[in-house]
């Protein structure tokens, strides 16, 4: 006796979701993505021969070319920066804050910051350009 | 007369190969995608209040920068010998207590310039101790300095 053959199904993915997924994916990354905060802020790197490449830290201040401070792309009067340092220190497990001054200003002005920096109880890293490259005119991040 | 009606084709958009496309731009923003690192020198610099009353200069070598000239223990030196002597001085090797450097600066010396000297300090392993101008020094008269302890 002759059996009817039973007709194969070809194998079939359904993949027309992996196309919203995908954009799912971009959509995600470009929410959860931080940018640059002071690119508003104008401050020209000094350079030095003896400085090397340095993890981005969180917390982060500015003196600019027209001797305003910021923190955290935030404009922040002199005297109230040790203590807003403070508070942003506190219970964080990295102390460092990174520090860029831009190159022209007087030690009268960024002398103040250093202690206010050191006073808060954080470690600095001072940002810079290698020398021989050409300072950005924005900030690094 | 009825004519019969020409059986219209189904309008219909091929999507699958758009998660292709999207996948591709999500890998090649991946691959080709480089995080800024910055350039920098992390420096130690004892934290706490002022102090008032120490004596910076005491037994502490001592830089003092100005706006045209660099004296280190009050003698004048260019950028590179101040970076020879820095790393001459074997500061990983010393105490910490040993290692800490007085950096002076006139109020009008800009920052570039500071910022060489004290990089090329941090770079030597030494720890830097700030020197703050008191008003009345800044204004000519004698006066007495503060060094971050």
């Amino acid at each position: 006796m002759r059996l009817p053959r039973r007709e194969k199904k070809r194998p079939y993915v359904p993949v027309a979701s992996f196309g919203d997924l995908a954009f799912l994916l971009i959509i995600f990354f470009m929410v959860a993505s931080t940018f640059m905060r002071e690119k508003h802020v104008k401050a020209r790197e000094a350079s030095s021969p003896d400085i090397e490449k340095a993890e981005l830290k969180p917390i982060s201040v500015i003196l600019d070319s027209e001797g305003q401070l910021w923190l955290q792309g935030q404009k922040c009067p002199p005297d109230a920066l040790e203590a807003a340092v403070s508070a942003l220190l506190e219970g964080a497990r990295e102390k460092t804050v990174m520090l860029k001054i831009d190159k022209d200003q007087p030690q009268e002005k960024y002398g103040k910051v250093l202690l206010a920096l050191s006073g808060a109880g954080a470690d600095i890293l001072l940002v810079g350009v290698r020398e021989g490259q050409s300072a950005r005119p924005a900030t690094p991040n | 007369m009825r004519l019969a009606r020409k059986s219209r084709p189904f309008a219909d958009v091929d999507v699958t190969s758009f998660g292709d496309l999207a996948f591709l731009l999500i890998i090649f923003f991946i691959l080709t995608t480089t995080f800024v690192k910055p350039m920098g020198s992390r420096l130690t610099i004892p934290s706490g209040t002022s102090d008032p009353n120490r004596k910076s200069d005491k037994d502490f070598p001592t830089i003092n920068i100005s706006a045209d000239r660099i004296l280190f223990n009050k003698d004048e030196v260019s950028f590179d010998e101040l970076r020879r002597k820095l790393s001459g001085m074997k500061f990983p090797e010393r105490r910490e207590e040993e290692r800490i450097i007085i950096v002076e600066a006139a109020p009008d010396v800009p920052f570039d310039r500071y910022f060489k000297v004290v990089t090329a300090v941090s770079r030597s392993g030494g720890i830097l101790a700030i020197v703050e101008y008191e008003e009345s020094r800044k204004d000519g008269k004698a006066g007495g300095q503060e060094a971050s302890e």
